[in-house]
């Protein structure tokens, strides 16, 4: 194992630090030494390069988890949707169909400028993952070799898309007033990730074999820590897993509960089921307050006052005798009047 | 390209940014708001109250709890919104107005933060909600724009009514919806006045056209109960008129009840328990008169509240039995299926408006909520010469008159101003086209108008679309006359 930053001060070494604590910096190194069972330097790989990603993903999960959950269990009490799918029909039921296409299309002609951005840092986001996916395959298959570039151009389009979005934050005066730290705190993760993983690219590649290192040993966690992968990528890493951390706390959460939001789901005529309000029952037999009208107030037009007005009405129009609506049912069918 | 240069170096084309917080409604009056089940004044532990009403309305609306959570401050909202653009204080961004709840829910309420205690909710922050609030019309107009969907007029509505919890309401719900229960409307109009204006309008009618032309209130088995947009007969009586003209032209019996005569529901401006005991009232009332069909005069919010949001109010009409249509009908919806099997064949005069170049106006709430689109557009080419509007200010897109959410009787100015974008289409409409005359299905739309093209001096007039068939209908009566003469 290399002997990795750690090794000076944390005892580390090419002894193994436990060894090198109990022979002492002074002592003569022995010929054959016994490697330590398990050095710090190994335990700090394996609880920054396997701990906690799982930690992080965990915590990831549970956080989209209750926050999906709580915003599906929300009632949509009223038919508030709007702008109705260009499709009808089974196609509308994809509501990540609609939501995903009227975004794209709705918004290119009103905003080009953000559309632009946001459509780059988005597939850029997408086409960078893929690139990912070859360092958790071993080997690599032939026909995946395609992604690589892919991966490449994607994080280009994503860092581009960014620069333009925070191009457009900075330069439209109205976005003043609605920027705070969390807008531009996430824009500069975000960019952040994506230059660390350029200069990855360019500027310092690292030892292939520790990122493969680092990331098969996501997919077996028994295995030995791998070599030293160097500063640039465990910022990169690092960056990545706060990002992920914070998602299910952030605005980042914009894009899962697009899918619930109540506005964009397409109306009953697509298939839906009416909307029902569970709660509306906390209102049945429900009344104006009519003892919070004082005295010398103006009384409230009930419906004993406009059924008395009808039955004036109606007698001096003539009828002999006038029934409620309450009366003539009961009259009709013989049970008490409502 | 303009797009192409993302740093805007010139200076804005906005008028220069300032608090419009003069322009807001009044407050609710303290009589008015304990009717309508509300305390009469601000609450002495408002916080608690305020963070309890949150934490309901957080449990109740699933779009609330949605928008908090998910905006990304793009700032798309900012063209669409009419109150932005007419009153230019960065506050009426429909992103930054929501951030005055997303705060508090950040601070108070969100999961995996650091909650502060009550007492920090400081008066000056329930102030900005109660002005803010308030200078939004519920157009939806920033849901459209919006990539995520985001409604600032549900969180409008929602906080609408986590402020009436706490005793803070504008006048215009609370005294509406206190004037409906009062009297059966949100204008205040009494019962018994309602007879004298209706034998009013029938002399009018009788005096216009010649043909004697009932107008009936309380009328027991009337085929039709006519939900009057009572703003129409307030402010703009040819509108009026013409509903009885169609109902005599279309030869069915029709009849107000006093019990509920408004077409709008100011409810739906203050908080849901109010808006479901107005709609509520609709069945009382059908139940008492044993209507055939129940029809809604031309409005935006009420046609919304009455088509949309009854079903999940405790609204089920399918066991109505007196009812032949067992679901509310908009006037200009039934208008369009009886001329669409040609019941006005013939009849039909469309030289009694060749006085008017006509433009049309989509209400919002009808357009953009209930997809009331095609109907009026040809209801229009059978009576009159038309113009539409360009692109973008039409249809679902369509612009705010600045009337609606309760703005239009107490705000005046704020209305004016929200009118502002809709005042620059229709400038265009007059120089290109020649347009003196706009039509639009809605009362509140309509007295909006009326009052933004006589302030910008537009040389136009408010109209309805049902005016312009009547006036078809009946040639010889009051076509010649502009709309809002009354």
């Amino acid at each position: 194992m290399a002997p990795g930053p750690f090794g000076r001060w944390l005892g580390g070494g090419p002894l193994g630090g436990a060894a090198h604590r109990r022979l002492g910096p002074d002592r003569p190194r022995l010929e054959n030494p016994i490697p330590p069972r398990v050095s710090y330097m190994g335990v700090l790989y394996l609880i920054g390069f396997r701990a906690l990603p799982y930690a992080v993903a965990i915590w990831l999960g549970i956080g989209l988890f209750y926050r999906l959950r709580r915003l599906a269990l929300t009632p949509v009490p009223l038919r508030v949707e709007i702008d109705p799918p260009p499709f009808q029909g089974r196609l509308a039921r994809l509501s990540l169909f609609s939501a995903v296409f009227l975004n794209v299309v709705t918004q290119w002609r009103r905003h080009p400028l953000m559309a632009l951005g946001s459509l780059n840092m988005h597939l850029g986001l997408l086409l960078a993952l893929s690139g990912h996916l070859r360092f958790f395959l071993n080997p690599v298959p032939e026909g995946l070799y395609f992604l690589v570039p892919l991966g490449r151009g994607g994080g280009y389009l994503f860092a581009a898309g960014l620069a333009l979005l925070a191009m457009r934050r900075l330069g439209d005066p109205r976005l003043w007033h609605l920027s705070g730290r969390a807008d531009f705190g996430m824009l500069g993760l975000l960019m952040a990730i994506a230059l660390s993983g350029i200069a990855m690219v360019h500027w310092a590649p690292p030892d292939p074999a520790a990122v493969k290192g680092i990331a098969l040993g996501l997919l077996h966690p028994s295995s030995p820590p791998g070599p030293w992968p160097g500063w640039l990528l465990v910022l990169h890493l690092g960056l990545a897993l706060a990002l992920l951390a914070i998602f299910p706390f952030s605005k980042l959460m914009h894009g899962p509960e697009l899918f619930l939001n109540p506005v964009r789901r397409p109306g009953p005529e697509a298939g839906f089921s009416p909307h029902v309000n569970p709660w509306d029952q906390d209102y049945l037999g429900d009344a104006p307050s009519r003892e919070a009208v004082l005295p010398g107030e103006p009384q409230p037009w009930t419906m004993e006052a406009y059924r008395r007005r009808l039955k004036d009405h109606w007698s001096a129009l003539g009828a002999r005798q006038v029934f409620s609506a309450g009366e003539r049912n009961s009259s009709r069918s013989g049970r008490e009047p409502r | 390209m303009r797009w192409l240069k993302p740093f805007n170096l010139e200076p804005s084309p906005l008028p220069v940014p300032q608090a419009s917080w003069e322009m807001s409604p009044p407050a609710g009056r303290e009589a008015d708001q304990r009717l309508c089940g509300l305390p009469g004044a601000l609450l002495p532990d408002w916080q608690e109250t305020f963070l309890a009403s949150f934490r309901r309305a957080l449990r109740r609306y699933r779009s609330f709890r949605h928008h908090l959570e998910s905006c990304v401050r793009c700032g798309a909202c900012a063209p669409a919104c009419c109150f932005y653009q007419g009153t230019a204080d960065p506050l009426n961004i429909p992103a930054a107005r929501a951030d005055l709840a997303r705060g508090i829910y950040k601070r108070f309420l969100a999961p995996g933060g650091i909650h502060e205690p009550a007492a920090n909710l400081k008066w000056e922050l329930v102030a900005k909600w109660q002005v803010y609030f308030h200078q939004c019309s519920l157009c939806r107009r920033c849901a459209l724009y919006c990539p995520m969907g985001i409604d600032t007029s549900e969180i409008t509505f929602v906080c609408r009514e986590i402020l009436a919890s706490l005793g803070l309401s504008s006048q215009a719900g609370t005294g509406g919806s206190a004037e409906t229960y009062r009297t059966g409307n949100h204008r205040g109009i009494m019962p018994p006045s309602w007879n004298q204006r209706h034998q009013g309008l029938e002399q009018e009618l009788l005096h216009e056209t010649g043909v004697p032309m009932a107008c009936p209130v309380d009328e027991y088995g009337a085929e039709v109960l006519f939900l009057p947009p009572v703003e129409d007969l307030a402010r703009h009586r040819a509108a009026y008129k013409a509903y009885a003209k169609l109902f005599h032209a279309a030869g069915i019996s029709w009849t107000v009840s006093t019990y509920i005569d408004d077409a709008s529901n100011p409810g739906a401006w203050l908080d849901y328990r109010n808006m479901r005991l107005i709609q509520q009232r609709v069945l009382e009332a059908a139940r008492e008169l044993q209507p055939r069909l129940i029809i809604w005069g031309e409005s935006g919010l009420g046609w919304r509240v009455a088509s949309c949001f009854a079903e999940s109010m405790g609204q089920d009409w399918s066991g109505e039995d007196y009812l032949l249509h067992k679901a509310p009908l908009n006037i200009v919806e039934w208008a369009y299926r009886l001329y669409q099997r040609g019941a006005f064949q013939g009849r039909l005069h469309p030289e009694a408006n060749v006085s008017k170049v006509v433009t049309y106006h989509d209400p919002c709430q009808a357009a953009r909520s209930c997809g009331l689109l095609a109907e009026p557009r040809r209801l229009l080419n059978a009576v009159c010469i038309w113009h539409e509007m360009p692109a973008g200010t039409i249809g679902r897109e369509t612009l705010c008159c600045g009337g609606g959410g309760g703005l239009n009787h107490l705000s005046p100015e704020l209305a004016l101003a929200g009118f502002l974008p809709r005042a620059r289409v229709l400038a265009g409409m007059n120089r290109t086209h020649g347009c003196n005359w706009v039509a639009t299905i809605c009362d509140g739309c309509r007295s909006a108008l009326a009052r933004g093209l006589k302030h910008y001096k537009l040389g136009m007039s408010a109209g309805g679309v049902i005016e312009l068939m009547a006036n078809a209908l009946y040639p010889n009566g009051g076509g010649g006359k502009n709309g809002d003469a009354c």
